[in-house]
């Protein structure tokens, strides 16, 4: 088996060699020896070969193709190092000489072979028809002469009669061994034509790329004038077919040959001479017949070369002249010798379309069966572009509904804002590139169809629908970025005059370059199509763009009040608004008005666009990133432990989340606020039951929030708090009652009940429930209660109770029903502003001090910020960077903004000095065992949980969780006021922070989900 | 040596062996670095523990196959050469040494298809453990029991494979308990619903259930308590399920449900 196994792999690779190309080639090669390899390659290099057939013994067949790539063909290069080892060294380098011309160059070779071969043959198929003709002219004309000694002899009626018959006969060859001769020398003129044209045509390809032939030079103004020349007899030539006719066969029509109608019979009576000459007519009739199809398909293979020949021809010459006018416009030469007459082009290009439809129809009439044939495709492509059609109207037309119901079930499948947010973004983005897409999936299909349907020339509108597609979708983006970058927000206050003017000319340049791009675009890929470059093109598209210059400095003028109120705004420079003060009523005044609001609207539009992404969230928190990694580097970190000694007394009580918020510190938050208004204008109005749950991280404002709103609205309510420790429903009940009945003794819940149905409706506020509850089996029965309570007495009062998210999560998964408010508020942390104007409110209000950033200032210190600041400018920018990175580290809870603030604070007498805070690292929590971080998880969600509380909740025994807090100790994440067995354990404010972030991240703490 | 087998050598640059051989060990050498930094990744983003995992998993797979691939074509003269020979090797291994390619295949399609992805808790055959690695040849996984199991591939073309968390972290658990049929079972759901919200491995962000089925076995009539939850990860669900079971008994206990044999003790 393995000997089998070797067999077939052996099979295989010698398969596999055989198959190489290179291997293919040795064999065919084998037809010309070296020597003649090396002479038909010098021929050719030379540019004297004939064809390429003998080429294709020396070379691959790939090194003869259009697309031919030796520099990106690996395996050419290699068979180059092949071939080297093996092969006569001359031919080898003959062989490398090859890949080492140019595209160019090689395509030249190739056309030139390929080219001598036609005229070759053609020249050949010339001389056979002459000769061909020089013969039978010879025979008829003895014929002839036959005919007419025995006409001159014959005495008889009817033999007179027959003879004239076949001397009528003899004639029509003798007419149709003229029009034979007449083809012969037409070919033989065509011969000449191709060889003299391709030796024109190289001498001008190969001057153009010689770089002293410059425009001014003689030979370049002769070899123009050549081109010219040959373009209007071009041009003469297939105006129409009858010139085209003349033009070659010096008659205007293509002539048809001599009717022959005489029918003769043989008749009774007839002698043996009229029998045979009867049946010599009668053959010779046959023979005539069968000479005229001949004639008449050899005519049309002759037209069919003609054309084909004078399509090439108009071709090279275009593409030869092209060549030269793009040089004469490259070199601005056109200003100095611009005499090549514009009316040959427009000339041109109606030959063009002339010979176009009448060469079309002479094709026609040959394959006029095809038609018939393809009625049943021509039906099926007619009935696709009715469809196509219809579709295309259909989406246009319904482009409003379609979008409507799009966004509409769209919008169904999304939640969060953000993808609200991002989905309409998307949608508003494909309103306004609509027309491009319904063009990018069904334009060219349309093309297509019509190709399908034999309007070939819609293959040319290709390129246009391609220009059309771009312009629609720049058209697009510019009508989508437009309201982006409106300024109407930022100048609210500003006149809406100047608002709408900035608007108007932000769209107006681009719209207006946008415009001239098109059409310019679409008139120089038409008549690039048909003439290649040209000058028609190049004056036609200056005068588009003079145009719309001029039309941009007329608008200007007319709307100069407006452009005038532009650059007023838009510059700030002294000099340019003196010079527009100069320039009021000059005729140039266009001109600096369009430099300077013009454009000053962009600059605006620009840095508006990057104060906007400034201000997204994650543009934020990267800066905040990036700035604190930066400075953390540059300075000092503080003390983590804080004193209050270091702080004066009055500033440590301000900042003290355990002093109540001075009603000027409060912060609104205002869609919370406006949540809880309308709720309690609900109740108050209709007296509906609501029960409100305030949720939201520890520190993050709930009980400044509910202050405020009491005292907003003046509302006078009775308000308790649950303490650590209130687990058992007893407590429970107990604190509530001293909270809103100011009796403690009260422990059952009916009686609970009872008392507070008794009171009059009023506003009733618990705040922190989470304490009642605990993560342990029976440990939600105090919750359980409380909830129980709030539903029996919602009928007559307005209840408000805070709850923090950990707990929350807990709850509603721990108790069934938990999910009983009426209405669930979830308040998140402060915004970037709001976070910074209450921590200098509170500093205002506690110190004469002015804190100091410039430590943390980035001026001249960063190497990462290329501008130059101010002193001033410096301050701002290390206040602002300062309180972003306080506000992405703490999330925006006040609570824990605080802390950070006093941390980051150095008290200098006068002076108070702003550093930067320090974290923890979060490599410490990385190195914690999971054990370990849930004991911490059930220390954030039960705040001051005793070594006993613990051990129960996590359901282990007392020694493993003082083994854990041992654990914790060291780095200071954990504290006790006592360290006792009765104090409880709370996570130091420092690592706060980073202990929830990375609890959250591993999982082990829920924020709530979704209220 | 004849000419064919002459030819067969000359397809070879042999002078490339070395720049294969550095490929080969630069390949190594990122993926080793790979692995490294995918650790310390998981440990800096661990809610993204599994998602960089299963990156670097196909990075290295595409890398290392891509390598050997590249190595071999390096030794070859040119482009022909090597997909004719390569491609006669490919079949003649194929033919001779068929189950490592068809290894390297189903490799390649678990890569991709997704059916299970690294660490997912799958179910296949006999074997219940957590995939640790899905190589180009085998995939490996670690039982309940801390053995590793390797798998050849191929053998997940054939038979089912049941992912219990199909690439998320987290895993459905079900916790099967018996209590009296006389029991309420009001206080049933609220005990075992606590038990399993106080575990420190359940997953709050997804739903609870507590259903309950009456079941005859033998001449024993019980009421079958099914508590469904999801766990934190998949490497909990042993002790969660062993956490709410003993929670239960001592809840059950203490507030007097029987068990279908007797009382349940604390």
């Amino acid at each position: 088996m393995p000997r089998l196994i070797s067999i077939m792999l052996l099979a295989l690779l010698l398969v596999a060699v055989r198959g190489f190309p290179e291997a293919e080639s040795r064999l065919a090669s084998q037809d010309l020896s070296d020597d003649e390899k090396i002479v038909v390659l010098r021929e050719f290099y030379e540019g004297r070969l004939v064809g390429l057939e003998s080429l294709q013994s020396i070379f691959p067949p790939s090194w003869l193709a259009e697309d031919f790539r030796p520099d990106k063909d690996k395996s050419i290069l290699e068979q180059k190092e092949n071939v080297s080892s093996q092969e006569n060294q001359q031919l080898v380098d003959l062989k490398i000489r090859w890949l080492h011309f140019s595209d160019s160059e090689r395509k030249g070779l190739i056309d030139e072979a390929q080219s001598k071969e036609v005229v070759k043959s053609t020249k050949e198929e010339a001389a056979k028809t002459l000769e061909k003709a020089r013969i039978d002219a010879r025979l008829q004309n003895r014929n002839l002469q036959t005919v007419d000694r025995a006409l001159a002899a014959s005495e008889n009626e009817r033999e007179k009669r027959l003879l004239n018959i076949l001397l009528e006969i003899e004639k029509g060859f003798e007419w149709l061994t003229d029009k034979n001769r007449e083809m012969g020398e037409v070919q033989a003129t065509l011969a000449e034509s191709i060889a003299e044209w391709q030796q024109v045509s190289r001498e001008i390809s190969y001057a153009l790329e010689d770089e002293n032939f410059i425009p001014g030079a003689q030979d370049f103004r002769s070899y123009r004038k050549q081109l010219r020349r040959r373009l209007e007899e071009s041009n003469s030539a297939v105006r129409s077919e009858e010139r085209f006719q003349e033009y070659y066969f010096k008659t205007k029509v293509f002539e048809k040959p001599p009717a022959f109608n005489h029918s003769v019979q043989v008749r009774d009576g007839d002698t043996e001479k009229i029998r045979t000459l009867v049946n010599s007519i009668q053959q010779k009739r046959v023979e005539m017949l069968g000479k005229l199809a001949e004639y008449d398909m050899a005519r049309h293979a002759l037209n069919s070369q003609l054309l084909g020949w004078q399509t090439r021809y108009r071709r090279e010459i275009f593409e030869l002249r092209g060549k030269l006018i793009e040089q004469v416009i490259a070199e601005s030469a056109f200003a100095l010798n611009s005499a090549e007459p514009v009316s040959v082009e427009l000339d041109s290009v109606l030959s063009s379309i002339t010979y176009y439809f009448w060469s079309r129809d002479n094709v026609k009439g040959k394959n006029a069966n095809n038609k018939k044939l393809l009625t049943f495709g021509l039906i099926s492509h007619l009935t696709k572009i009715l469809a196509l059609t219809a579709l295309i109207g259909w989406l246009f037309l319904k482009r409003q509904n379609i979008l409507k119901a799009a966004l509409i079930w769209s919008l169904k499948h999304v939640k969060t804002r953000r993808s609200i947010r991002l989905v309409r973004g998307l949608f508003q983005l494909i309103a306004n590139l609509y027309i491009f897409i319904i063009l990018l999936f069904l334009g060219q299909l349309f093309v297509d169809f019509m190709v399908g349907l034999g309007f070939t020339t819609a293959n040319h509108l290709a390129p246009v629908m391609r220009h059309i597609l771009v312009f629609f979708l720049l058209l697009g983006i510019i009508n989508f970025i437009s309201p982006l970058l409106s300024q109407r927000e930022q100048r609210a206050q500003g006149k809406l005059v100047e608002v709408n003017a900035m608007e108007t000319v932000f769209e107006f340049l681009p719209k207006l370059y946008l415009y001239y791009w098109l059409i310019s675009g679409v008139v120089s890929i038409v008549l690039i199509q048909y003439l290649q470059e040209n000058l028609l093109r190049f004056y036609l598209v200056s005068f588009i763009g003079f145009s719309f210059m001029l039309g941009l400095f007329i608008s200007i003028w007319i709307k100069r009040e407006r452009w005038r109120l532009i650059n007023e705004r838009a510059t700030h420079s002294d000099f340019w608004h003196s010079l527009a003060e100069r320039s009021k009523g000059k005729f140039w005044e266009p001109l600096v008005l369009l430099l300077g609001g013009g454009l000053g609207v962009y600059r605006v539009a620009w840095e508006m666009l990057l104060d906007r992404l400034a201000e997204m969230e994650i543009a934020r928190s990267f800066q905040a990133m990036v700035s604190r990694a930066i400075l953390e580097r540059q300075y000092r970190k503080s003390a983590t432990k804080l004193d209050p000694a270091w702080f004066p007394e009055k500033y440590w009580r301000a900042f003290n989340y355990l002093t109540p918020a001075e009603p000027g510190w409060y912060i609104d938050r205002e869609d919370v606020e406006q949540a809880l208004t309308e709720a309690y204008e609900e109740w108050e109005t209709r007296k509906k039951p609501v029960r409100v749950l305030i949720c939201g991280d520890r520190g993050v404002g709930k009980s400044e929030l509910i202050a405020n709103f009491f005292r907003k609205h003046s509302i006078v309510a009775q308000h308790g708090n649950l303490l650590i420790g209130d687990t058992h429903v007893s407590d429970v009940y107990s604190r509530i009652g001293e909270a809103l009945l100011d009796d403690n003794t009260i422990k059952d819940g009916e009686v609970l009940i009872q008392k507070i149905l008794a009171l009059p409706s009023q506003v009733l506020c618990i705040e922190n429930i989470e304490n009642s509850l605990l993560r342990r089996v029976g440990g939600f029965d105090a919750f359980a209660h409380i909830l129980d309570l709030l539903v029996r007495t919602s009928q007559k009062h307005f209840w408000i109770v805070t709850c923090t998210s950990y707990a929350w999560s807990i709850a509603r998964r721990g108790l069934v029903g938990a999910e009983s408010f009426t209405d669930s508020f979830f308040l998140s942390g402060m915004a970037e502003g709001q976070l910074k104007q209450m921590l200098l409110n509170r500093h205002e209000d506690s110190s004469v001090n002015t804190p100091d950033f410039s430590q943390l200032e980035f001026g001249e210190k960063s190497k990462l910020s290329r501008r130059k600041y101010s002193k001033e400018q410096s301050d701002e920018k290390g206040l602002d960077l300062y309180f972003r990175i306080l506000w992405d580290y703490t999330k925006g809870n006040p609570r824990q903004a605080l802390y950070y603030w006093k941390a980051s604070l150095a008290w200098e007498g006068d002076l108070t000095s702003v550093r930067l805070f320090e974290v923890p690292e979060q490599r410490v929590l990385e190195n914690l065992s999971d054990n370990t971080l849930m004991l911490l998880a059930a220390l954030i969600e039960h705040n001051g949980l005793t070594i006993d509380g613990l051990a129960e909740i996590m359901n282990i025994p007392v020694t493993i969780v003082r083994r854990r807090i041992e654990e914790l100790a060291p780095y200071g994440i954990v504290f006790s006021t006592q360290y006792d067995d009765k104090s409880g354990w709370h996570v130091e404010s420092f690592w706060t922070r980073a202990v929830e972030n990375y609890l959250e991240k591993r999982q082990f703490l829920f924020r709530g989900g979704n209220l | 040596m004849s000419t064919d087998a002459y030819d067969i050598f000359s397809a070879f640059d042999f002078s490339r062996i070395a720049v294969s051989l550095l490929v080969i060990t630069v390949a190594l050498v990122l993926a080793k670095s790979c692995k490294i930094f995918s650790v310390r990744m998981t440990k800096a983003f661990p809610d993204y523990r599994l998602r960089i995992e299963q990156t670097m998993t196909v990075i290295n797979f595409v890398m290392i196959v891509g390598s050997i691939a590249l190595a071999v074509f390096l030794l070859f003269r040119s482009k022909e050469a090597a997909l004719a020979i390569g491609g006669s090797i490919g079949l003649a291994f194929a033919i001779g040494a068929k189950d490592v390619a068809a290894s390297l295949l189903s490799g390649f399609i678990v890569m991709f298809d997704r059916s299970f992805r690294v660490g997912d808790r799958v179910k296949f055959a006999d074997i219940y453990g957590d995939v640790l690695s899905i190589g180009v040849r085998s995939t490996r996984i670690r039982t309940l029991d801390d053995s590793i199991v390797t798998v050849p591939n191929s053998q997940f073309m054939n038979s089912p494979v049941t992912s219990a968390n199909a690439g998320a972290l987290d895993m459905q658990v079900e916790v099967v308990l018996y209590v009296s049929p006389d029991s309420d079972l009001s206080v049933v759901e609220k005990l075992v619903r606590e038990a399993a919200v106080a575990s420190r491995c359940v997953f709050l962000e997804k739903p609870i259930q507590v259903l309950f089925k009456d079941s005859i076995e033998g001449n024993v009539f019980f009421t079958r308590v099914l508590l469904k939850a999801y766990v934190l990860e998949v490497i909990y669900e042993k002790r969660f399920e062993s956490e709410v079971t003993e929670r239960c008994h001592l809840a059950f206990a203490e507030a007097g449900i029987q068990h279908p044999f007797g009382a349940y003790t604390r």
